[in-house]
């Protein structure tokens, strides 16, 4: 394989992973637990879509394809955790495929209006939420960091993302009537 | 719709918080309930991009040390939430910041956020904050309202719950417990000392009980929505962050659900401490209702649902239960709410 084809196939590779990440790391989230194993599952995905690329079909969607593979690398997961049963079973893994897939169109538009909304937070659930997802705490270390308990910050959080997510409902359906 | 407890269960799926106990449960729910998944897809979708998203780069540097300063026994809290406190150019902007306030604070000494923008601020802090109590009292305003409903003769007092739109209110009449609240999917439902309830959809609540809910209830929101669109605001008294605002209806405002509103906001934390307003109908003074403060403290969803302040084997009317059981119920719930003094 000549260099200039291999750096073609590589931009194509990146740029379908860039755009179907989100999904495929929602679809790892959805169906595995712990943190750690998600993050090793996504590598996996990672690595078995590069290895195997060249197999991929240019006319069919990526996203479906990689979540195929990431749902093979979950059933692999659960297997070798030995008796631990499959959390979401393999019909529900299609189905919740599907359901991302359906998804995929408007995530970036989520994302853009997801900015918006985050800054329309007052700064005290803003602080709660970058304590969660980006310095990565758990429930009970932030539970602990404010002086509260892990159900108060479980609520909040809830009450939050809830707002978040009827925010970002309202952008999107704004701008498509504008 | 989605169940609350469903719904926060998923979300705890999601941030790997969820006991092994309850997993067992989700599963079976989300076999069972397609809507469920649909929800699963939207709510992963959101934790993803809230982890990658770049707005927490740029976070304010008051609310990272609103939160930060809370443990100073903790070392593990102080420093592991706040990796960003430990990078050097943070410091260096904290200590430009703190310069800038000191030097604003000594050349404007008089300079404070105006009524709207204090207004502005507790109604932002509203929308997501925690549950907060109120004692309410209700006083009836002349005479002849006073003769015509002597049991309102006295204030009426009351406790009140609320969080967003959901409220749960306690009344003590006659030897009974009134609740009665409104839960997060629009709900009006109340309870006679918890032995039966009923519960009306938000589509079918019947004009009576919407009135009553509207004149003893705060929805926050709209009262203070109401004060930015339709009144003039003025300070009365600024004590400490006490900030104490009269609000007036605008004259051109014909249809206003109040008369003159006095709102004390605490204004470090954007909440209302106190209310005060009059409940006009028809332009007349139907009733002062005063709200004060008395604790705030996060409760679960669960605390607005009618299930949770039933006894046992109490019953639930809903709509379809038949024989107008729901409507006798609601006659003596509202008789009860207007005369809580009448024997029984």
């Amino acid at each position: 394989m000549n260099t200039d084809r291999e750096s073609e196939i590589r931009e194509r590779m990146t740029r379908h992973w860039l755009a179907s990440e989100n999904a495929i790391r929602a679809y790892i989230a959805g169906a595995v637990n712990s943190f750690t194993d998600r993050e090793d599952l996504l590598q996996q995905v990672a690595l078995t879509m590069a290895r195997r690329f060249e197999e991929f079909d240019e006319v069919r969607p990526f996203l479906a394809w990689a979540l195929w593979l990431a749902k093979s690398r979950i059933i692999d997961f659960y297997r070798s955790q030995g008796r631990q049963p499959q959390f979401l079973d393999d019909h529900l893994l299609d189905k919740y495929a599907e359901a991302l897939a359906e998804r995929q169109q408007t995530i970036p538009a989520q994302r853009e209006a997801l900015e918006h909304c985050l800054e329309e937070l007052p700064d005290r659930s803003r602080a709660l939420v970058r304590m969660k997802y980006h310095d990565g705490l758990k429930i009970d270390q932030i539970a602990e960091a404010i002086r509260s308990t892990p159900a108060s910050v479980r609520v909040t959080l809830f009450r939050i993302r809830d707002a978040l997510a009827n925010c970002i409902k309202r952008r999107i359906a704004s701008e498509a009537i504008e | 719709m989605i169940p609350h407890t469903l719904r926060q269960q998923i979300d705890q799926w999601l941030d790997g918080d969820l006991p092994e106990g309850e997993q067992a449960r989700l599963k079976e729910s989300l076999e069972q309930a397609p809507e469920a998944l649909e929800f699963l897809s939207d709510r992963a979708l959101l934790h993803t991009m809230l982890a990658k998203s770049a707005a927490f780069e740029f976070l304010p540097i008051n609310a990272a040390l609103d939160y930060s300063e809370v443990d100073h026994s903790s070392k593990k809290t102080l420093v592991q939430p706040y990796r960003l406190l430990a990078q050097p150019w943070i410091w260096a902007s904290s200590a430009t910041v703190a310069c800038l306030l000191l030097i604003s604070m000594l050349l404007l000494p008089n300079v404070v956020a105006s009524p709207t923008e204090l207004v502005q601020k507790t109604l932002a802090e509203y929308r997501l904050a925690i549950d907060r109590c109120y004692a309410v009292k209700v006083e009836t305003e002349g005479r002849a309202l006073r003769k015509r409903l002597p049991g309102r003769a006295v204030p009426v007092d009351s406790k009140l719950w609320v969080c967003g739109d959901s409220f749960v209110q306690f009344f003590d009449s006659s030897g009974d417990q009134l609740v009665w609240g409104r839960d997060a999917q629009g709900a009006v439902w109340f309870t006679l000392s918890g032995k039966s309830a009923a519960v009306f959809e938000a589509a079918e609540i019947p004009d009576v009980l919407q009135e009553v809910c509207d004149l003893r209830t705060l929805d926050v929101t709209t009262l203070l929505e109401s004060l930015l669109r339709d009144y003039d605001l003025k300070y009365t008294d600024r004590e400490d962050s006490n900030h104490t605002i009269l609000a007036s209806p605008r004259a051109e405002v014909s249809n206003s659900k109040y008369g003159t509103v006095e709102i004390e906001i605490d204004s470090r934390s954007g909440l209302i401490r106190h209310v005060s307003l009059e409940r006009l109908r028809a332009k007349r003074v139907l009733a002062v209702i005063s709200f004060s403060l008395e604790e705030t403290r996060n409760r679960e969803d669960s605390f607005y649902e009618v299930r949770t302040h039933l006894q046992p084997n109490a019953e639930v009317l809903e709509r379809g239960s038949g024989f107008g059981r729901r409507s006798d119920l609601l006659r003596e719930f509202l008789q009860k709410l207007r005369f809580p003094n009448a024997t029984p």
